[in-house]
């Protein structure tokens, strides 16, 4: 189980104003769900996945996985084995292949250490996430949308984390797109077992997760 | 010792050594008695010399230092830009689990890459181009004795200048312990400007690094 408990966290604007986006929170996440953090822009609901996964440590407050505090387990060693992410602009390497950005992931988490077994691991989640050899072979600039946001869910499927944060996975994207990504989510929580945490402020994602957090501003 | 006779007025005297000069002006003074105006230019000649090539080799390396300099700072820009532009990159890596240490190496690799490659580039060019640059110097300072020679007294004395041998070596310029010098200077840039943009990516978090585009 991945746990938020009483986290506040403020920045200092360039003012040097602090500004308070979380005031004792505390959130439970387990395995088996689908999660979103839903709010308005600017209330902090992807501070929380960045406070999630390690990108960021808060002001107040733990976050834990398992009991056990994630200072504890290490920010690398959380990111490398525990949790993944899905960024709202992909964050992909554009002058990378779909395949060979998945297959860096792999390789970075090191469960991987032959090259073939790697690209075979690469192009098995991108066949599973629905695109076919063309596409996978395309340098990431030359891919839609939708295609690019399959290829960073694909890239967080690689180190077989058991949490995977998705910050406005839909928000790029048409009606079409949006519902496709939907339905992979939950097919990786059903499938898988694994627990997605949605950070967003899409109506149609907050009505089809298990379980929502709301935030305000 | 020789004579060359100069129209209209006077002749040259070539002496075998320097050494000897003093002593043939004295006797020549003997010779021809109070009417005749014995100039004696090997002296100021060998200064004048030997101050144009000081001159033109400290002005060498002058330019030398500053096109290294400036080379240098290019150098440290191009660098920094590029770390500017890997900074997403770095927060990219670290959200996917990636050590600093690794990401930091990876770095420095490709700086050094960078600097061996523009180092190579650099050597070829200088293979090509100092003995020819070191030549027109040589040319240029003959010129300048010779013109110094034609300017001593109402005599013309074109022959003077035969007399002087000026040889600039390329190894007077650019050396072993010159190239090892530029080699150190240039790495220390390298350092300079890896260490700065290195520092500010390291100690920011990489939700922030994430964030720069």
């Amino acid at each position: 189980m991945l746990s938020m408990i009483n986290v506040s966290y403020s920045y200092k604007t360039k003012s040097k104003v602090d500004v308070e986006v979380l005031n004792k929170k505390s959130m439970e996440f387990e395995q088996g769900k689908f999660y979103t953090i839903y709010g308005a822009s600017g209330c902090g609901k992807t501070t929380c996945l960045s406070l999630l996964g390690g990108l960021d440590s808060p002001r107040d407050g733990v976050i834990s996985l398992d009991g056990v505090d994630i200072k504890e387990i290490g920010y690398n060693n959380l990111r490398k084995n525990h949790v993944s992410y899905v960024f709202q602009d992909f964050h992909l390497f554009s002058y990378m292949t779909a395949v060979e950005n998945v297959m860096l992931a792999i390789n970075i988490s090191g469960k991987i250490k032959n090259k073939k077994d790697a690209k075979e691991k690469a192009v098995a989640l991108l066949e599973s996430l629905g695109l076919v050899d063309a596409e996978m072979n395309r340098v990431i600039t030359k891919l839609s949308g939708g295609q690019q946001q399959r290829v960073a869910i694909a890239r967080a499927l690689a180190t077989d984390a058991n949490y995977i944060l998705a910050d406005e996975p839909t928000g790029n994207l048409d009606k079409e797109n949006t519902q496709n990504i939907i339905d992979i989510f939950k097919q990786l929580v059903l499938e898988q077992n694994k627990c997605v945490i949605a950070a967003t402020h899409s109506e149609s994602l907050k009505k089809q997760c298990d379980v929502c957090f709301s935030l305000e501003a | 010792m020789g004579f060359e006779s100069c129209l209209p007025y006077g002749c040259t005297v070539f002496v075998d050594k320097f050494e000897s000069i003093d002593q043939v002006g004295s006797e020549l003074r003997e010779l021809l008695g109070k009417d005749v105006d014995i100039y004696n230019t090997a002296s100021d000649y060998l200064s004048n010399e030997a101050g144009v090539v000081v001159l033109m080799k400290n002005y060498s390396l002058l330019i030398f230092g500053y096109v290294s300099v400036i080379g240098g700072i290019v150098m440290l820009l191009i660098l920094t830009f590029y770390a500017a532009q890997y900074r997403s990159e770095v927060g990219i890596f670290l959200a996917l689990g990636c050590k600093k240490g690794r990401i930091v190496l990876q770095y420095g690799i490709s700086m050094l890459l960078i600097i061996a490659l523009a180092f190579f580039i650099s050597g070829i060019v200088y293979h090509f181009t100092a003995s020819t640059i070191v030549r027109s110097l040589n040319d240029i300072a003959k010129n300048v004795i010779n013109y110094e020679d034609r300017s001593y007294g109402p005599y013309i004395t074109p022959d003077l200048g035969q007399e002087f041998s000026l040889n600039l070596d390329i190894k007077e310029i650019v050396s072993v312990s010159n190239y090892s010098k530029i080699f150190f200077f240039s790495l220390g840039f390298l350092l300079l400007s890896m260490t700065i943009p290195l520092y500010s990516i390291i100690t920011t978090k990489p939700k922030f690094l994430l964030n720069k585009k």
